[in-house]
């Protein structure tokens, strides 16, 4: 199968269609991982190791990417290597190893804040229970509107509303209540303060 | 600010909406009001929220693509009893075939095969013939042993040259006139000079005849002391020797 370039990964990244998505990263996965694979070995670590570092560098990308006015300033092959050179230096520094890697590929530098994004935070556990409480038609909104930033329109579409009055309520109720209910638990409020 | 218009401006913020001018509004509010700042925050992590519960469902999706696009061979399925009885097996035999054929003596063909190599037409005579040599030359190193036979038969009925007639001993041993072979080598062994050449040849023409005994005796002749042979020359006939016990 004829890979795809990478305007074309960037671009199905950006849709927030995740038969798109999909497409895109299985094309990095047959295009890069033996890279990264080489990496990963090359420095000592194994197998699981590169699963897990190839895993969160498509997370990063996908972060990234997502941004407004991300604009690809190297090959995607160099982005993608220089997320994963620097989540394994930072995986192996945890396990003690503070030497250089051994590098196979040129790096750019990266925003470490991309790489924080991987981190889960004890605030963010609470708050991952308190979208649970929510509806499942509650939570698709709300991913709609903040996570995929959809236009009125195109929710309205999604839920089949008869109006954007209809929807703009949908998303105002939903969102109202997940703030309400943030707002009524002592742990997040004691932390806010 | 209204409150309404406060929760709106931050939907937008967060939907990246706000122009240059409002954005510049946004960044004055959040530094001087601190119930709009608090506000801010409670959605920013409303917001980092949804995207971690997406970033969950994306590690799940990358986890079956890796599935599928990453054929790491099962550990279980390589090392199942079944298939190490078979490697075990497969190893046995291979070691054993090993052993066996690294046991096995060589024939005598194979000993003549491993330690055979034409004598050198640079050795024959040199001078007045060397115009008659050229053709042999030619005929010898493009392995047309028998037009090369006939060029030397017919120099050699003219002028005998004992190193000529090496070279005919080894030209009829390529093409298989064994007997030949035999009778020529037996012949130039008579010739002082050439005995160790003639013996070295005539054991070697009888490996290739099969013929062991005969074999083992020429290259016994070889080491007896009356000829002057080479250590190199000693050492291979000694290694024969062996392989012929």
């Amino acid at each position: 199968m004829q890979q795809l370039t990478d305007t074309q990964i960037i671009t199905f990244l950006q849709s927030g269609k995740e038969s798109l998505e999909d497409r895109a990263c299985r094309s990095l996965y047959q295009q890069y991982y033996g890279l990264i694979e080489s990496l990963v070995i090359k420095n000592g670590a194994g197998k699981t190791v590169t699963k897990d570092i190839f895993q969160e560098a498509l997370i990063v990308l996908w972060n990234m990417v997502r941004r407004p006015n991300f604009k690809l300033a190297s090959a995607l092959k160099t982005l993608l290597y220089s997320i994963s050179h620097n989540l394994l230096r930072n995986k192996l520094r945890t396990k003690g190893r503070t030497e250089n890697l051994q590098a196979i590929h040129q790096t750019i530098p990266i925003d470490e804040s991309f790489l924080d994004t991987l981190f889960l935070t004890e605030k963010h556990n609470l708050l991952l229970q308190i979208l649970k409480t929510m509806g499942a038609d509650c939570q698709k909104v709300l991913r709609l509107y903040y996570f995929q930033q959809l236009s009125m329109k195109k929710i309205q579409a999604a839920f089949g509303d008869k109006s954007d009055a209809v929807t703009k309520n949908r998303k105002s109720r939903c969102l109202q209540r997940l703030r309400d209910h943030v707002l009524s638990n002592e742990q997040y409020v004691a932390n806010l303060r | 600010m209204e409150p309404a218009n406060q929760k709106i401006l931050i939907e937008r913020y967060f939907r990246n909406e706000l122009s240059t001018e409002e954005l510049q509004g946004f960044q004055q509010q959040l530094e001087t009001n601190q119930a709009f700042a608090q506000a801010v925050a409670v959605e920013q992590d409303i917001v980092d929220t949804l995207r971690i519960k997406e970033q969950q469902r994306f590690r799940q999706r990358l986890t079956k693509i890796h599935t599928e696009e990453i054929k790491e061979t099962p550990v279980k399925s390589l090392f199942n009893r079944r298939w190490l009885m078979a490697a075990s097996i497969a190893i046995l035999l291979g070691v054993s075939f090993f052993l066996w054929t690294n046991n096995q003596p060589l024939s005598p063909q194979e000993i003549f095969a491993a330690n055979y190599e034409q004598p050198s037409l640079t050795t024959a005579r040199t001078g007045e013939n060397n115009a008659a040599l050229a053709p042999i030359k030619t005929a010898y190193e493009q392995a047309n042993y028998a037009t090369a036979t006939k060029l030397i038969n017919d120099l050699l009925a003219k002028e005998y040259d004992g190193n000529l007639a090496l070279v005919l001993g080894a030209c009829y041993l390529e093409n298989n006139q064994i007997e030949d072979a035999i009778t020529i080598f037996e012949t130039i062994q008579q010739q002082t000079d050439l005995a160790d050449d003639a013996l070295w040849y005539l054991g070697l023409a009888h490996l290739k005849k099969g013929d062991k005994a005969a074999a083992k005796q020429q290259f016994t002749n070889l080491l007896a002391g009356t000829i002057p042979v080479t250590p190199k020359r000693k050492a291979k006939v000694e290694q024969i020797l062996n392989q012929l016990e």
